[in-house]
């Protein structure tokens, strides 16, 4: 009853995000199961009542179990920090909603830039000691979400070589992460303070300071509804703002809703805030007052630290992964920005000297698949004939240990 | 009562299927258009290597349905009862039916209108046929076993022919019906000696635990043994493959009361899923076990850090600045 024909079945491809954990099964396009990571497990270790080890809820079931259980996020900053609850929320993935049994499965995870090694290392005893998967593959979510960006069908003349900057916005961490040939330039990583979270407290700040009529207890909820129905990237506050002033009624929306406990219905506008929230990422000064460079700027200087035969194809390959850059104009205000800056550098290194510059091409690709980016290009990697061979095997893992997972093998299948 | 699932239960209905049925509902709901021009095709594998997939059909404009299909490893299904199963899953509404033609590569196709969920006024009546459209795994599955727990729930048993379910190519359930009941067993395969071994340790718990708790006494009777029983005798040899077998022998006596018709759809289940819970449970045992060797090692490393290194020439005899001497130890 060899395992052999794992080979034949699709890989499991999970990415645990700080806030949303996508899994589902490769060559899919979409995840099977987007679940919030966090776990509630039953705290008593030692009560001696049968199987209360296998007492363990994860995603939407532990939220709700809020009120009786302690409900842990093992992820901070994309990172895991609980050991212990991130092989619990593994355990129930894969028993509880993907059904499937591990030892027939490959699994590709995913890892944020700069992981440190022995996390691999956990992961893979995880993986290979407990699940007794056959073959592993921890691939670095920047990567994967530019696979993810050349397997959309808008693809940008640089795509095809693994090069380009991803633009990752989560729920709790931005980072703009430079990769060349699918190696992540670890030294130009820069990472902004702001995301998906900081955005929904700026709706609900704005839209209690206006005195908006919404239920306190859902204030956060509807902030984040908000947040993702209604707000868009204007291309210039100012403008914006005397556009809304002119013709209110074509701009301001009105949404609805119902008090849980009282069933009292209550109505409010949604007016500035739409082009406010994500201008945060833009003029970060209206949100916060120690961090003010805009995002663009940072993708500029990430760019520019990068080596210098590099740049070009960044430049040329900026792509957006993560919920937070679904709003609607997002890459064509990051375009035109970061354009400007490249072209006044250039214009002022060639100023008054003999030498010309080509010009520099600027191009931001979005897909639809963004809100999962790093799932989907896991899948599209996963399903590609190649990946079998470039995973860890239970065999390799057995013979030279676990530190066999702190070299990541590049794929470079597609 | 548990939330569904609380102790390891496998839950009857997929979340994969109706996931995918909710998620396509709600879009009909909302209008979105955008989601519903995107033609859905989903699959997923579940443990037994059962094959299920989702794909949207238009088959009118305005008319949104979903394919679900399940396909079978070689051996598993039995054609005729499963669709018969299938069929009577479907029965209660409109929404869902079976396909006369399985879609290509799958063994079985339910045709769920999507639209015509998204119409309903009640939201359970909703969830239930997406419920049921989501068990369509322990229909079919099932078909066979529900078949002899049927006939011994109708005639109260008689002796009959040892039979069996392949889940997949390897692992077989054998089911011998009785006079007056239907026993099941399963030999233990596991793929990881020390997965065996776990597996060896619970299972014995596990029908000790049913020979000695008051409140266990009306549930199947299990015995485990680590022999074939005699109920296999007339098994064919390569299907038994004694040496294979490394985790031991399980036998559930079921009776009557058992397969009442309340009681007939949760046995059927809960004794498909039997193999698939045990490996799970190992899976799980296994995360709760490192958790107690990680904070062993964190306890001791905190020892270790207290712990002064002694010198290897023996006390040392130091004096102070004012002249005053001490041992050093």
């Amino acid at each position: 009853m060899a395992r052999e024909d794992a080979m034949t079945r699709p890989a499991v491809v999970i990415d645990n995000g700080t806030g949303w954990t996508k899994m589902g099964f490769a060559r899919n396009v979409r995840p099977s199961h987007v679940i919030p990571t966090c776990v509630a497990a039953n705290g008593a270790t030692t009560s001696g009542k049968m199987m209360d080890d296998l007492d363990v809820a994860i995603g939407r079931e532990a939220m709700a179990l809020s009120a009786s259980r302690e409900v842990r996020w093992p992820i901070r900053h994309g990172t895991v920090e609980n050991w212990e609850d991130m092989e619990r929320f593994w355990q129930a993935s894969v028993c509880r909603y993907l059904r499937c049994d591990p030892e027939d499965h490959y699994f590709l995870l995913t890892e944020p830039p700069l992981n440190p090694p022995e996390n691999r290392e956990y992961t893979a005893e995880i993986f290979f000691e407990s699940f007794n998967v056959p073959g592993l593959y921890i691939g670095v979510q920047a990567a994967l979400a530019l696979a993810a960006s050349i397997a959309s069908k808008k693809q940008s003349q640089y795509a095809s070589a693994l090069t380009g900057t991803v633009i990752d916005i989560g729920d709790g961490v931005t980072h703009i992460i430079p990769v060349s040939d699918g190696y992540v330039l670890g030294s130009s990583i820069k990472s902004v303070p702001l995301a998906g979270r900081d955005l929904t407290t700026f709706v609900q700040y704005l839209m209690r300071e206006r005195g908006e009529k919404i239920p306190p207890e859902d204030a956060m909820e509807v902030a984040r509804k908000v947040k993702e129905d209604h707000c868009y990237v204007c291309k210039d506050m100012v403008k914006e703002f005397l556009a809304h002033e002119r013709k209110p009624g074509e701009h301001v929306v009105q949404i609805n809703g119902t008090r849980g406990k009282t069933g009292e219905k209550w109505s409010a506008d949604v007016g500035y805030e739409r082009f406010l929230a994500p201008e945060v990422f833009f003029n970060p000064e209206i949100y916060s007052s120690d961090y003010i460079t805009p995002l663009p700027e940072l993708v500029h200087q990430a760019i520019a630290s990068s080596p210098i035969d590099t740049r070009r194809n960044l430049y040329g390959n900026i792509v957006l992964s993560g919920g937070s850059t679904m709003f609607k104009g997002f890459g064509k205000r990051i375009k035109r920005d970061v354009k400007r800056l490249v072209d006044e550098r250039i214009a002022a290194t060639t100023k008054g000297g003999t030498l010309t510059s080509k010009e520099v091409d600027v191009e931001v690709v979005t897909h639809n698949f963004q809100r999962t980016a790093v799932w989907f290009g896991g899948s599209v990697l996963a399903s590609t004939p190649g990946f079998y061979s470039s995973c860890v095997s239970k065999a390799d893992y057995e013979e030279h240990g676990a530190n066999i997972v702190r070299q990541n093998p590049v794929f470079r299948g597609i | 009562m548990d939330r569904d699932g609380a102790h390891g239960e496998i839950s009857r209905a997929s979340p994969f299927i109706r996931d995918v049925l909710l998620a396509r509902v709600r879009a009909v709901r909302a209008g979105d258009a955008e989601t519903l021009a995107e033609p859905l095709g989903a699959h997923a594998i579940e443990f037994d290597d059962v094959r299920l997939a989702a794909s949207s059909v238009r088959e009118e404009k305005g008319k949104d349905a979903v394919d679900v299909s399940v396909g079978a490893p070689p051996g598993a299904m039995d054609g005729a009862r499963a669709r018969a199963d299938a069929e009577a899953l479907c029965a209660s509404g409109t929404a869902t039916r079976v396909r006369d033609k399985a879609n290509a590569g799958y063994d079985l196709t339910l045709r769920v209108d999507v639209s015509e969920l998204a119409a309903m006024e009640s939201e359970a009546a909703r969830m239930e046929v997406i419920e049921r459209a989501a068990r369509v795994r322990s229909a079919v599955y099932g078909a066979k076993l529900r078949a002899h727990l049927r006939a011994l729930g109708e005639t109260g048993g008689t002796e009959g022919a040892l039979d069996w379910h392949t889940r997949r190519p390897g692992e077989t359930m054998f089911i011998k019906p009785q006079k007056d009941q239907v026993t099941v067993v399963f030999p233990m395969r596991f793929e990881d000696a020390r997965d065996a071994v776990i597996a060896t340790q619970f299972l014995t718990h596990f029908a000790e635990v049913r020979r000695t708790q008051k409140d266990l006494s009306t549930a199947p009777a299990v015995s485990y043994i680590k022999t074939p029983p005699l109920e296999l005798k007339e098994a064919p040899e390569e299907l038994l493959n004694v040496a294979a077998t490394n985790g031991g022998y399980v036998s559930f006596v079921l009776f009557k009361r058992h397969v009442a018709e309340d009681r007939l759809e949760s046995t059927v289940w809960n004794i498909l899923t039997f193999h698939a819970f045990v490996s799970f449970h190992i899976k799980y045992s296994k995360a709760y076990w490192h958790s107690r060797m990680r904070n062993k090692v964190e306890s001791w490393l905190s020892i270790l850090k207290r712990a002064k290194k002694s010198d290897p020439n023996g006390p040392k005899k130091m004096t102070t600045a004012s002249g005053r001497t001490f041992v050093r130890k």
